[in-house]
């Protein structure tokens, strides 16, 4: 049965949680004055949640609640530098036929050119007119048609049409909240930090499909604000940095560290990937990469299993691809201790599972799927180079 | 002749293209009221640089003098003794401020009594390869704490590269330390802060530093770091804790077994430094990122250690010296934070004092002790303090006090638990806030 999401407002008095019957558990996402600061699964066995039931959930959130109210009752953030000057921003969403989603995103981001900012929509490689009818209804977003078909293509189209300080990306499935924009922005006091990251949460758990991938590969990294700082982390170890679903980056990182590699992520034979591999790079270059919590979006998971097999392949292929890329060009020898730390910890049990012929569980299907696409990334990624080529 | 406002002093050695870079920078400032002169000292240059800028029409008053080779702090102060202005403004040969640099200065000034503003230096890095990252991320690192907004000034926080104050001020303080070969911005630093001065790094104040160090050069100015923190030393007993000699050896066996060596014969010490090296160019080619950089570390330790037994004489006389340092004094001051956040930063504020004892009503929290070579607190480093060094301490002693609100979920048992440590505000900086 499906996963309700409810939110918890720890600042004000709880009060008990109704309407559940539909539901056999319960996503609380905790916040201290609007700010995330946990989350906690909770059985459901009647129609509602006691505030009892909350409070034990609560408890079980560690103490970033309490660093938040220090935080709050001091009146101290950390983000503040001396001689910050305000940034201006673009928010880039790069999109293919897909109306109905990107509606709900643009309605979602839409306020922040009011506060001076600035939106665009990259249509790439579009067969309909629908994307630019959607753009054409909300007021002072702009439309850049990419014809090249690529995820990373259109980033860096996205990047070049901007003329902001920083362009925020989010994905035309994603709904940001109402801080999003400014909680990214406010990382970049520091000159040393070039891109920023968010907290992705899941909008809805109402299927299977997605309530697996919650499990399988959840986009959230924490309720602590984090920085990943090229001079003493490890540059390849990027999947705790964030995803491109939701981030930001300085314009100039495409001079500090090169534009976005355009043979990588979707619509291309590697399907994902893109997104880490500008990290890996920018922390190579000794930079840092921000993550904050703060800068909170809800993404809307796939619903059937068919989707979601194919997207658990797809991050497979796109991630040793981005690991052959990384081996061959740049030497990263990191990323073959990395490739058999996943393989080991995630691959290897299903894999001697279905050696040994025991009985599948509920994952096995959708991680093997990954195995297979981690199988064929290093192809994928020769193959990716030799279309990049010809183009 | 009505004297200029500004006077820029610039020392130079033997890098005519950087000062020509520098003097054609200085031509686009923007205005400042009074206007300003440029002072170079060429020491010891066999360049052309003398006739390279007696050539150039700058535009604005600019004096050539030429010394024998004395080093930069000897020739700084010749330059501000020749100087005009009111206000001096160091900069390294190998800076291009942008245009708004002496705006940004005069505007500090302005502002700060008995001010020094260290402007920022904008690392442009020539070496490529791993040493280029780390280089640059070594001088970005320099700006890591003068940046936030409640960073307390230390003596290390001046930086001769970028400097501004006021001209009667320096020759106050007896200008720079020219026996030293390095580290004479921080002896001066070192003394300003004693004298009571204000150091604040002036953030629009920016120069592109063009950092053309190769890594060889480096541990040639680690074994002058050395030197220099042993006459620091000897000069000032109570800084013994806060210079890296203080902190031990190598951390690495390869840096253990150089400075055990340089310790015994320092021609040893130097061989085998030099086969690290060559390892270390062997690291880099195979992309051994992390063995490159913690034999780097060990290297650069080596060569500060080199300087250090060159300067004191060996190891016993050092610890010798590092225990005449004094104990600190416990504070006189005790603030109870349950009166509020503002109040506390008024009191700071009032009274400036060394060191301060926090309490949470009964409860305690931690002690800043005193440290020397540190400014005296000012209202504005409480947030920061508290945040950064005493975070847990806080809200344990506010949850004992009973001060949490009902809504928030427990103290998780670690830190309600958590021993006190003795003196948390020597524990390295981080914020509580941010994971790492």
């Amino acid at each position: 049965m499906a996963t309700a999401i409810r939110d918890v407002e720890l600042s004000a008095p709880l009060a008990a949680i109704a309407d559940l019957g539909a539901y056999s558990r319960c996503l609380l996402v905790f916040r201290w004055r609007r700010r995330v600061v946990g989350r906690q699964f909770v059985p459901v066995f009647s129609d509602r949640l006691d505030t009892g039931a909350i409070i034990q959930a609560a408890s079980q959130c560690g103490a970033d609640a309490s660093y938040r109210w220090l935080a709050d009752t001091i009146g101290y953030d950390e983000r503040d530098f001396v001689g910050a000057r305000p940034l201006t921003a673009t928010v880039a969403i790069c999109t293919r036929e897909r109306p109905v989603d990107l509606s709900r995103t643009l309605t979602a981001v839409a306020p922040c050119i009011d506060a001076g900012h600035q939106i665009v929509v990259v249509d790439n490689a579009p067969r309909t007119s629908r994307t630019r009818e959607v753009v054409e209804r909300f007021r002072g977003v702009r439309y850049v048609c990419e014809p090249t078909v690529g995820l990373n293509v259109a980033r860096n189209r996205a990047m070049r049409e901007a003329s902001t300080d920083l362009v925020a990306f989010t994905d035309d499935d994603a709904i940001p909240e109402a801080e999003w924009l400014d909680a990214l922005i406010a990382n970049f006091g520091d000159p040393r930090v070039l891109c920023a990251t968010g907290l992705t949460l899941p909008i809805e758990l109402e299927t299977d499909a997605q309530e697996l991938f919650e499990d399988l590969s959840p986009f959230g990294r924490g309720f602590r604000r984090r920085i990943f700082d090229g001079q003493h982390d490890n540059p390849v170890e990027v999947g705790r940095v964030g995803a491109g679903a939701n981030m930001a980056l300085r314009r100039v990182a495409m001079d500090l560290v090169g534009p976005f590699d355009e043979r990588l992520d979707a619509g291309t034979p590697t399907r994902s990937g893109g997104d880490h591999e500008m990290f890996v790079r920018i922390l190579a270059a000794g930079y840092q990469i921000a993550y904050d919590p703060a800068a909170l979006s809800w993404h809307r998971h796939r619903r059937t299993h068919d989707e979601l097999r194919d997207t658990l392949r797809g991050y497979g292929v796109g991630v040793y691809a981005m690991f052959t890329g990384l081996f061959l060009e740049r030497r990263e020898l990191g990323v073959v201790r990395l490739a058999w730390a996943w393989f080991r910890s995630a691959h290897l049990p299903e894999l001697r599972r279905w050696l040994l012929r025991r009985p599948p569980t509920r994952t096995s299907p959708f991680i093997l799927a990954e195995l297979r696409g981690c199988l064929h990334g290093p192809a994928a990624w020769f193959a990716s180079r030799r279309l990049r080529a010809q183009r | 002749m009505i004297a200029p406002r500004f006077s820029v002093v610039i020392p130079t050695h033997d890098r005519r293209d950087a000062v020509m870079r520098l003097l054609r920078a200085l031509r686009r400032q923007d205005p400042v009221p009074g206007g300003f002169e440029v002072v170079i000292v060429a020491d010891g240059c066999a360049d052309g640089t003398v006739e390279a800028v007696r050539k150039l029409d700058t535009g604005f008053p600019c004096a050539v003098l030429e010394q024998s080779a004395s080093g930069p702090a000897a020739a700084r102060n010749r330059g501000a003794a020749h100087a005009t202005g009111d206000i001096l403004l160091f900069l390294d040969d190998d800076v291009e401020p942008q245009p708004g640099v002496l705006r940004a200065h005069a505007e500090f000034h302005a502002q700060v009594a008995d001010g020094i503003g260290i402007g920022y230096l904008e690392p442009l890095v020539t070496a490529r390869g791993f040493f280029g990252v780390v280089l640059r991320g070594w001088w970005e690192s320099m700006f890591e704490e003068s940046r936030r907004p409640g960073h307390r000034y230390v003596y290390s926080d001046l930086l001769s590269g970028h400097c501004s104050l006021e001209r009667r001020a320096f020759e106050r303080l007896g200008g720079f330390d020219a026996t030293l070969r390095s580290h004479e911005d921080y002896e001066l630093g070192y003394r300003a802060i004693a004298a009571g001065m204000n150091l604040r790094f002036v953030p629009d104040a920016t120069a592109v530093h063009h950092e053309a160090s190769e890594i060889e050069k480096t541990f040639q100015r680690k074994v002058d770091d050395g030197i220099a923190d042993v006459s620091l030393l000897r000069r000032y007993p109570a800084l013994g804790v806060s210079l890296p000699l203080a902190r031990g050896r190598a951390p690495g066996l390869v840096g253990r077994v150089a400075t055990h060596l340089a310790a015994i014969s320092p021609r040893a010490g130097d061989g085998f430094a030099a086969g690290a090296r060559w390892l270390l160019r062997a690291y880099e080619r195979v992309g051994l990122r992390f063995r490159w950089r913690a034999l780097l570390d060990d290297l650069l330790v080596y060569w500060y250690w080199r300087g250090i037994v060159q300067a004191s004489g060996g190891t016993d006389e050092l610890a010798a010296m590092l225990r005449k340092a004094p104990p600190p004094a416990e504070p006189d001051l005790e603030l109870d934070l349950a009166r509020g956040i503002a109040e506390a930063e008024h009191r700071l504020d009032e009274l400036r004092p060394p060191s301060v004892r926090f309490v949470y009503r009964e409860h305690a929290i931690g002690t800043v002790p005193e440290r020397d070579g540190v400014e005296r607190l000012r209202g504005i480093h409480l947030r920061e303090m508290i945040v950064r060094h005493f975070a847990h301490e806080y809200l344990r002693a506010a949850a004992r006090a009973g001060a949490i609100p009902h809504g928030l979920p427990p103290l998780p048992a670690e830190i309600m638990n958590e021993p006190a440590p003795r003196h948390p505000e020597r524990r390295r900086p981080r914020s509580a806030l941010v994971a790492r």
